[in-house]
């Protein structure tokens, strides 16, 4: 009854046998149109799940075999072992600290910052100047981290970074920056956020753009100020893209970005303390090993530990508005 | 007539016949070759032209195709084919790959198939480098087969302002030299590092495990040799590392020296430093584009890991005709001066050409466009012993391997350790000093400062356990081979 209701069918007319669904041209086109991006995901994020194996492996190459009759015929299955490595490491409590640390505040900055710029831009009145500073903060975001270094040394070398010669310039004495690990945590903060936020921040401009023009057309006919139209209209109407933005940076809070933590600070030891993160520490001990079974068992435990995050995230947005989640 | 036509023609088919069966018996050979670094430019050209020469000489070819570290590590891992590789106790380790049965085991078949090679390398460099438990999986590269340090220094500027180089010296005996410098030029540091530091400024031990466990060569002869200890026990190591850092704060290295990936050969630096031998800085050095003098500091040095610099080895998967192609194209490289010639140093007249130098030796000067695109190490191609020398330098090969008898020759023979039962252990103690080594390298860090840290971490990460293991292996080894 509830499914004719549903159906809009009345409950007089007579039961109709259920008709099988015939897959149309539309079905058809789009499932050609979708074919590039399913085959993408078989390719590149189905097919290497089985390098999972590696594990709980202790990969042997056996000469001549190849590597699949290597993996699983040849190398024999050591259980947890591969990950003991991560948890010798003297640095653990570091690491672990330093990952989810910034990651946090990457999250947290992440969300305010492009949402207050987003909202700030779509009131600009020129679009001329509208477009201009859109391309001036994306632009930073299709620079690689090792151009970024190289900028940053710029700044901050000790004979001839441009800070310095200021410093000395007024009197002061140099300072050894890739030797002080008191300033890198807020400027690695600093430099992720000039580099990510444009790109962020034109999502929800994007999001913005799509509000109903109506509704702020209604608010200033009753009066209300700009303040008042972003308070109840425009946040409101982000919040669904601000929780799925959220829900899916959680599921990295066991990642970091590398060129960010190795390739800025430029592997300095004296910075290990702030900068050392799970992917430094994998990629540093793994040049030194080249053991393909650890890196395999870090990643498996960071993609475990981020895949529960983003689920956990999901359901507190769930349970906090039950339309935002994202499943 | 016809009877004679008939033979004639019968003559012909056979010798035919004949001459295609010997054709037949020795068809071509081409070998996949994996040397160490990145590509010249001249690649085709000079390999072409080697092709042309072995093919007739031996029925071989090869197919050239460099390698980087991360890239030797990468292609084992994945079973990538080859025929023969690189290898050695710096890049995609002989050790490892030996123990793991990726080599071919050629103790039988260098013998026979090229009795030539075999001979022209001595034996305890068969038995020690080329070796793991008693059988030989590689060719050793004859080269600097010992480690002897030098300083390269300015030789112009250092004479401008009074001073000789001496042939010999200290490590400790560099301090007023760089003060020297320092006083006297201020356009450059005198002791310019980028984070390797000193090249060869370690070989003060042979290291067993990583950059955290070694057997000393001070400690030959004494009571304590063929002990396994840290590096901290290491006095002449840890009165470098002390000597770099009261360097650094005196401000003779600089200061970003740890973090600095190369120094180019564009900065005129007062001192370098390096693997070399007698001979091989002095007079004018191309790459630096100045006059250069060096003075040995250490060495020679010996173990089985200075015998290791450089070695080729042969694909486990290899099939035994493959096998015995490498082997007879290693034994021309080392048996023939122009062949090994046309590898290092490329095509003669287009690379290179051939002069005699002011001492009346045949030597070997590189054209620009040799020096443009096809310059590379000399061990990559195979024996450097057995090569002209460069018009830069002249040295006598038999000379330099005559003072290999008065080296400190570490006393632990071919022993390798084989990480395979504490392999966390290893990687969490490389991870461990993977942090501090540029700083120590570079005289960034204060040794003494940082040494009950650094020892309480590798105690966390399992020092303990691994020098235990490595002990026992050790013992173990010198009881069944002495």
């Amino acid at each position: 009854m509830r499914d004719h209701r549903q159906n809009g069918i009345s409950a007089s007319a007579p039961p109709r046998r259920k008709r099988r669904a015939r897959f149309s041209r539309d079905d058809a086109e789009l499932t050609l149109l979708s074919l590039p991006t399913v085959l993408w995901f078989i390719a590149f994020c189905y097919v290497p799940l089985f390098g999972i194996v590696f594990a709980f492996k202790n990969y042997k190459v056996k000469a001549g075999k190849g590597f699949l009759y290597s993996l699983f015929v040849h190398s024999r299955w050591v259980g947890l072992k591969n990950f003991e490595f991560l948890f010798r490491s003297p640095d653990l409590a570091s690491i672990i600290r330093n990952t989810l640390g910034y990651n946090l505040i990457f999250l947290l900055i992440g969300v305010t910052l492009p949402v207050g710029l987003a909202v700030m831009m779509a009131e600009l009145r020129s679009k001329r100047l509208a477009r201009a500073c859109q391309t001036a903060v994306f632009l930073p975001y299709f620079l690689s981290w090792v151009v970024i270094s190289y900028f940053v040394f710029a700044f901050l070398s000790t004979d001839r970074g441009l800070l310095n010669s200021l410093i000395q310039a007024f009197g002061g004495t140099r300072v050894l920056w890739y030797q002080e690990k008191g300033p890198w945590p807020a400027l690695l903060i600093l430099i992720n956020t000039w580099k990510t936020f444009g790109y962020s921040m034109v999502v929800y401009l994007a999001a913005i753009t799509g509000i109903d023009r109506s509704l702020y057309e209604s608010a200033v006919i009753d009066g209300a100020t700009k303040w008042q139209q972003t308070r109840w209209i425009t946040l409101p109407m982000l919040r669904s893209i601000v929780a799925i933005m959220l829900i899916l940076n959680a599921g990295h809070l066991f990642s970091t970005d590398f060129g960010l933590f190795y390739q800025v600070p430029r592997d300095s030891s004296s910075l290990i303390d702030v900068t050392q993160t799970m992917d430094v520490y994998v990629y540093k001990a793994l040049m030194q090993n080249n053991n393909y079974n650890y890196s395999s068992a870090v990643s498996l435990l960071q993609s475990t530990a981020g895949c529960l995050m983003m689920l956990g995230a999901n359901r507190v947005v769930r349970r906090i508005d039950p339309e935002s989640g994202l499943f | 007539m016809k009877k004679t036509w008939s033979l004639i023609l019968t003559l012909v088919l056979v010798l035919t016949l004949g001459a295609g069966a010997a054709c037949a018996e020795e068809p071509v050979r081409k070998i996949i070759w994996w040397v160490y670094g990145e590509a010249p430019i001249d690649t085709r050209l000079v390999v072409e032209k080697a092709n042309a020469y072995s093919r007739e000489k031996i029925g071989v070819e090869v197919e050239l195709i460099f390698k980087t570290d991360e890239q030797f590590n990468t292609d084992m891992g994945a079973d990538t084919y080859y025929d023969m590789t690189f290898t050695s106790d710096w890049c995609n380790s002989f050790a490892v790959n030996a123990f793991d049965e990726r080599f071919y085991d050629i103790t039988e078949l260098v013998r026979t198939a090229a009795p030539a090679l075999y001979a022209c390398i001595d034996q305890v460099y068969w038995e020690t480098a080329g070796s793991v438990n008693g059988r030989i999986y590689a060719v050793p590269t004859l080269k600097d087969m010992a480690s002897e340090q030098y300083f390269r220094f300015d030789k112009d500027r250092y004479e401008a302002i009074g001073i000789t180089i001496p042939e010999e010296m200290e490590f400790r005996d560099l301090e007023p030299m760089l003060k020297a410098y320092r006083e006297h030029y201020d356009d450059v540091y005198p002791l310019m590092l980028a984070r390797g530091g000193l090249t060869g400024m370690t070989n003060s031990c042979q290291w067993i495990v990583g950059s955290y466990l070694c057997s000393p060569y001070a400690l030959a002869g004494t009571e304590r040799e063929n002990q396994i200890i840290p590096f901290w026990e290491d006095e002449e190591l840890m009165e470098r590392y002390r000597l770099l850092h009261r360097w650094y704060t005196l401000g003779y290295i600089n200061p970003d020296a740890a973090t600095t990936e190369t120094i180019g050969a564009d900065i005129r630096a007062g001192v370098r430093s390096g693997s070399a031998w007698k001979g091989y800085y002095t007079g004018y050095s191309s790459w630096a584009g100045i006059n250069v003098e060096g003075s040995r500091y250490a060495g020679p040095n010996m173990s089985v890991a200075t015998m290791r610099g450089a070695m080729n080895a042969i694909n486990a998967a290899a099939s035994e005709e493959q096998a015995v192609a490498c082997l007879r194209y290693l034994e021309l490289l080392n048996t023939d001066r122009d062949f090994g010639d046309s590898l290092r140093l490329g095509v003669v007249g287009v690379n290179f050409n051939y002069i005699v130098n002011d001492q009346g030796k045949r030597v070997a000067e590189r054209t620009e466009q040799g020096a443009a695109n096809w310059s590379m190490d000399g061990f990559v191609t195979g024996s450097v012993r057995n090569a002209s020398c460069s018009s830069d330098s002249y040295y006598d090969w038999d000379e330099i391997y005559e003072g290999y008898k008065h080296a400190r020759v570490s006393t632990l023979g071919a022993f390798t350790f084989n990480r395979a039962d504490v392999e966390a252990e290893c990687a969490a103690c490389g991870a461990v000093m993977a942090k501090y080594t540029a700083e120590l390298l570079t005289g960034t860090m204060d040794i003494d400062a940082m040494l009950p840290t650094i020892r309480e971490e590798l105690k966390t990460a399992g020092i303990e356990s691994v020098q235990a293991e490595a002990q026992r292996q050790l013992d173990e080894y010198l009881r069944t081979n002495q």
